[in-house]
C-alpha cells in the first residue's frame, strides 16, 4: 500500500439506493410545489393600509350614526312634555328642512286624525313648514289655534299633574 | 429524460410549463446531487430529505436564478448547503468535532453494502475525516470530476483555495488508507 494513488482507484461508491427512491422523492417535490399551488384555495389577503381605511369609515360611520341619535334624543326630550298631539309633530320633523317638514307635518296630520284633526287648516301647516327653528312653530302653531281649539287640544293631553300645578 | 439546461429553464420560466420544467430538472440531475448529499450525510433517509427539499426550494426560488452560472452549478450550490444544514444538525448532537468524526465513519460503516470493498469504505471514512471544505471541494473533484473554475463557483471559494484543499484532502485521504488497509 506504499504506493498507493487514489487517481488509479475506481470511482465507486459503498453505499445502494433503495428502488424507486427518485420516483417518492419525485411525488413529493411536486406534491409540495406544483400541486401544492393547484390546490391552495384563493387567500384574500388584506394588507395593513386597507385595515385601517376599514377601520377609519367603520369609526367614521360609528360616529356619525352617534351624533345623529344625541341629536335626535335631544330634539326628542321637550316634546315629552309638550301636549301630545305636538309631540307627533315635532318627533316626526327632526330636521329643519323645508321639504321635509312640509311632508313630514302633512303625513302627522293625516296619520293622527282624532288628536290634530282641527289642525287640518291649510295656514297652520304652511306655518310650520315655514319655520325653520321648531320651538317657534309650536309657538306660531298654538298662537294661530283659536280658544275652542286649544280646549280639545288640552282634553285630549294626558293627565299631568306637574301641569295641574300652574292651573 | 435528461434536458439540456436551455430547455429546462424556458420549461421553468413560463407558468403554463413549470411542472414539465421541474421534472426535467429532477431527472437530469436528480441522481448527481443525490450521489454529491449521500456522500456527505451517508444516510439514505436524510439524503433523500435533502435533495427534495433541494428541488422544492430550487423552484420556489426559481425567479432567483441569474442565467449567467450554469444551472447545476445553482442546484449544487443549494444541496451543498441544505446537506451542510443537516450535518450541522448532526454534529450538534456530538460533544466535541472528534466525536462527530466517529460518529460519521460508524454511519459509513453501517451503511455500506456487505459486499462493498473495503477500500472503498475506508476511502468513505477517509474523507469524513476531513475538514468540511476540504471534503466538500474532494467530492465535487473527484467523484464528479467538475473543474475547479466551478467548484470555486458552487462554493464562492477562490479557484488556488479550491485547488489547495483538494491537494490536502487527497494526501490526508491516501495517507489515512496506508494506515488503515489491512488486506
Amino acid at each position: 500500500m506504499k504506493d498507493f494513488n487514489i487517481e488509479q482507484l475506481a470511482k465507486k461508491t459503498p453505499y445502494k439506493i433503495p428502488e424507486k427512491s427518485f420516483e417518492k422523492m419525485q411525488e413529493n417535490v411536486l406534491n409540495k410545489t406544483v400541486r401544492k399551488k393547484e390546490h391552495q384555495p384563493k387567500i384574500f389577503k388584506i394588507n395593513f393600509s386597507m385595515v385601517t381605511s376599514i377601520a377609519a369609515a367603520l369609526a367614521l360611520f360609528f360616529g356619525f350614526t352617534f351624533l345623529w341619535k344625541t341629536n335626535q334624543t335631544e330634539f326628542s326630550k321637550p316634546s315629552q312634555d309638550s301636549a301630545q298631539s305636538i309631540t307627533k309633530v315635532e318627533t316626526t320633523q327632526p330636521k329643519p328642512e323645508q321639504n321635509n317638514t312640509q311632508n313630514s307635518s302633512q303625513n302627522i296630520v293625516k296619520e293622527n286624525n282624532s288628536e290634530v284633526a282641527h289642525t287640518q287648516n291649510p295656514e297652520i301647516t304652511e306655518q310650520i313648514v315655514n319655520s325653520k327653528n321648531t320651538d317657534e312653530n309650536y309657538e306660531q302653531l298654538l298662537n294661530s289655534l283659536t280658544q275652542e281649539e286649544l280646549a280639545e287640544l288640552s282634553k285630549n293631553t294626558s293627565h299631568d299633574i306637574y301641569l295641574d300645578l300652574y292651573n | 429524460m435528461k434536458c439540456k439546461d436551455d430547455e429546462i429553464i424556458s420549461l421553468m420560466l413560463q407558468p403554463n410549463s413549470s411542472e414539465k420544467g421541474l421534472r426535467a430538472m429532477m431527472d437530469t440531475y436528480q441522481s448527481r446531487l443525490y450521489w454529491h448529499i449521500r456522500r456527505l450525510i451517508v444516510q439514505h433517509d436524510l439524503a433523500q430529505d435533502v435533495l427534495q427539499d433541494t428541488f422544492i426550494k430550487a423552484y420556489n426560488n426559481f425567479s432567483q436564478f441569474k442565467q449567467d452560472s450554469k444551472l447545476y452549478t445553482w442546484l449544487y450550490r443549494i444541496a451543498t448547503n441544505e446537506a451542510l444544514q443537516q450535518l450541522a444538525k448532526l454534529k450538534k448532537m456530538q460533544k466535541t468535532d472528534e466525536d462527530a468524526k466517529y460518529y460519521m465513519q460508524n454511519l459509513v460503516a453501517q451503511n455500506a453494502e456487505h459486499d462493498a470493498e473495503e477500500i472503498q469504505v475506508l476511502l468513505q471514512k477517509a474523507i469524513q475525516t476531513l475538514p468540511e471544505k476540504q471534503k466538500l471541494v474532494f467530492n465535487i473533484r473527484y467523484y464528479d470530476e467538475l473543474p475547479f473554475e466551478e467548484i470555486s463557483n458552487i462554493l464562492e471559494m477562490s479557484l488556488s483555495t479550491c485547488k489547495t484543499n483538494y491537494h490536502y484532502a487527497k494526501e490526508k485521504i491516501e495517507n489515512y488508507i496506508r494506515e488503515n488497509y489491512e488486506s
